[in-house]
């Protein structure tokens, strides 16, 4: 579990998130709505420690210090070495060794030959995969998304929303994106940031709940 | 200290992955070793010129080594219009000796010590300050800073990066030192092909060098380690690996010595203690400073490196 409290960022005189406390649950999948540049990503990078900002972040009423190893992220960007492979990428971010430990997770999303290239060749998509895979590899207690399902094609989709299904379980996710299709069927907490507030969503009876994509209407408009 | 030996080790781990590392050991491996041609030719222009001199005076029904078995006086004089020309008494005997220290280069057991030379005050500064500035700006280049600070804080990291950068340029160095120690005897029969004349080797061993080796490989560590954490700095300080290069290229080869506490003169102070210079590569003169004042100057620039470093990576990056 996450808290936050009292979390205000600004950048200069513009105040992106403004004394924001909510609670990111275990054995859920947070999912954070909002349009573009209300302060999703900045959100999360205040909680991963890489902004600087006001307010109390605890892990399991730890600081981040203590937990920085339980921590796994897939940024939008999906940022890693491009002279390396991508088994030498996991080898080194992963810090996993294990051939087939390894490829337990990386099969799911793809082929054995992709993770010989040098990730400078990769799609972004492939990219996408191989923070993924890299993340998952860490066995996080606390796992972030940003923008994850972009450049997926439809079986790594479906692939993934099963594996996020299945570590829910095991940690706390957080999610934020515009592919409402994707987290509609594994969102099962949703905050929704507006005006620099963050406010948690009730989502209707399951037989009859709204959509994200109706939640998002109904919130932002249109646009 | 657990954390900083784990970052370092995946560094090496790094490093040992994209190859970076075996491209500056052979870089400076190749370059070193392209250092032998010069001083072979010295060796030939010297054997030419002691043996021209010893066989006029043969022609002149003089015993040569009347000339050769005394001392000989080199007194510098300065003109009129400045320069400084220096006066031999026994050129003889003057070529005499510069032969020997030439041929003392590339003997088997100082051409390794004699490169150490060329690797602190020519390759060193460039080819470890661009390192530094590699290893300190990659992260932020590939954006994989924003995975690295999230696992470990980042003003340890930048201190990790710094020590590894120390064990590269500690390892380079060495494996350099080894390979023409391995070498030394190949290396100095092809440099004696160049030698017409009987040489009693020794003389050659009578020539005396200032420090010993472990103390030359020490002071060559050491400077050059610094040059390496100059660039890391200028890559944390610019922002960029470019600027950085730009910096220390022109600060190396195009800036001139700027008075006694240019860095440039320290080391050269601190290398006019250590270093033997009888080779090819024979440094400017520094300007007067104390060996004391040397030593501790390179200590305190040290320090403001690595601390600038540290508190400038949190100033300076957008995410830590």
């Amino acid at each position: 579990m996450i808290t936050i409290r009292n979390l205000t960022k600004k950048y200069g005189n513009r105040t992106i998130l403004d004394n924001v406390s909510i609670t990111i649950p275990d054995g859920e999948i947070t999912f954070l709505m909002g349009s573009n540049g209300q302060g999703k990503t900045t959100l999360i990078k205040c909680i991963l420690n890489l902004e600087r900002y006001e307010g109390r972040i605890r892990y399991d009423n730890k600081p981040i210090q203590d937990v920085r190893k339980e921590i796994a992220v897939v940024h939008d960007d999906s940022p890693l070495y491009g002279r390396l492979t991508g088994l030498e990428n996991i080898y080194v971010l992963a810090k996993e060794r294990d051939y087939e430990k390894i490829t337990t997770v990386s099969r799911k999303f793809v082929s054995d030959n992709v993770l010989r290239e040098k990730t400078s060749k990769y799609s972004y998509g492939q990219k996408k995969k191989l923070s993924i895979i890299i993340a998952l590899l860490k066995n996080p207690k606390y796992l972030f998304m940003d923008e994850v399902s972009n450049g997926l094609d439809y079986e790594s989709v479906v692939m993934l929303r099963e594996t996020l299904c299945e570590y829910k379980n095991k940690c706390t996710v957080f999610l934020t994106g515009h592919n409402f299709d994707f987290y509609d069927r594994i969102a099962t907490n949703i905050l929704l940031l507006k005006d620099r507030k963050i406010m948690p969503h009730v989502r209707e009876a399951k037989e009859a709940r709204e959509r994200l994509e109706e939640i998002y209407v109904q919130n932002f408009g249109n646009h | 200290m657990f954390k900083i030996l784990e970052i370092i080790k995946m560094e090496i781990r790094l490093q040992y992955y994209n190859k970076n590392i075996f491209i500056l050991m052979a870089s400076i491996l190749i370059l070193a070793s392209i250092n032998l041609y010069p001083n072979v030719n010295l060796i030939r222009q010297y054997d030419i010129m002691f043996q021209n001199q010893v066989h006029n005076l043969s022609g002149d029904g003089i015993n040569p080594m009347d000339f050769i078995n005394k001392e000989a006086k080199v007194t510098e004089i300065t003109r009129e219009n400045g320069w400084v020309v220096s006066e031999i008494d026994n050129p003889v005997r003057y070529s005499y000796d510069m032969l020997m220290r030439s041929i003392k280069v590339v003997a088997p057991e100082y051409f390794a010590q004699f490169s150490l030379e060329i690797i602190t005050y020519i390759l060193g500064p460039v080819f470890f300050g661009i390192f530094g500035a590699w290893m300190t700006q990659y992260d932020y280049r590939e954006k994989t800073v924003k995975i690295r600070a999230v696992e470990h804080d980042w003003k340890l990291v930048v201190l990790s990066k710094q020590l590894t950068i120390v064990m590269f340029v500690a390892l380079t160095i060495l494996l350099v030192f080894s390979v023409f120690r391995l070498c030394g005897p190949i290396i100095h029969d092809f440099a004696m092909k160049n030698v017409s004349g009987e040489i009693d080797f020794n003389l050659i061993d009578q020539i005396p060098v200032k420090t010993g080796i472990i103390q030359k490989i020490l002071i060559s560590i050491c400077l050059c380690s610094l040059f390496g954490l100059i660039g890391s700095f200028l890559a944390i300080l610019f922002r960029s690996t470019v600027y950085a290069t730009v910096m220390l290229v022109v600060y190396n080869f195009f800036v001139p010595n700027l008075g006694a506490y240019d860095i440039k003169n320290v080391f050269l102070v601190i290398g006019h203690h250590t270093f033997d210079f009888y080779g090819n590569f024979r440094p400017i003169i520094p300007h007067d400073l104390m060996l004391g004042v040397a030593n501790f100057y390179v200590i305190a620039l040290l320090l403001l490196v690595v601390g600038g470093s540290v508190v400038l990576s949190e100033m300076r990056s957008k995410y830590v």
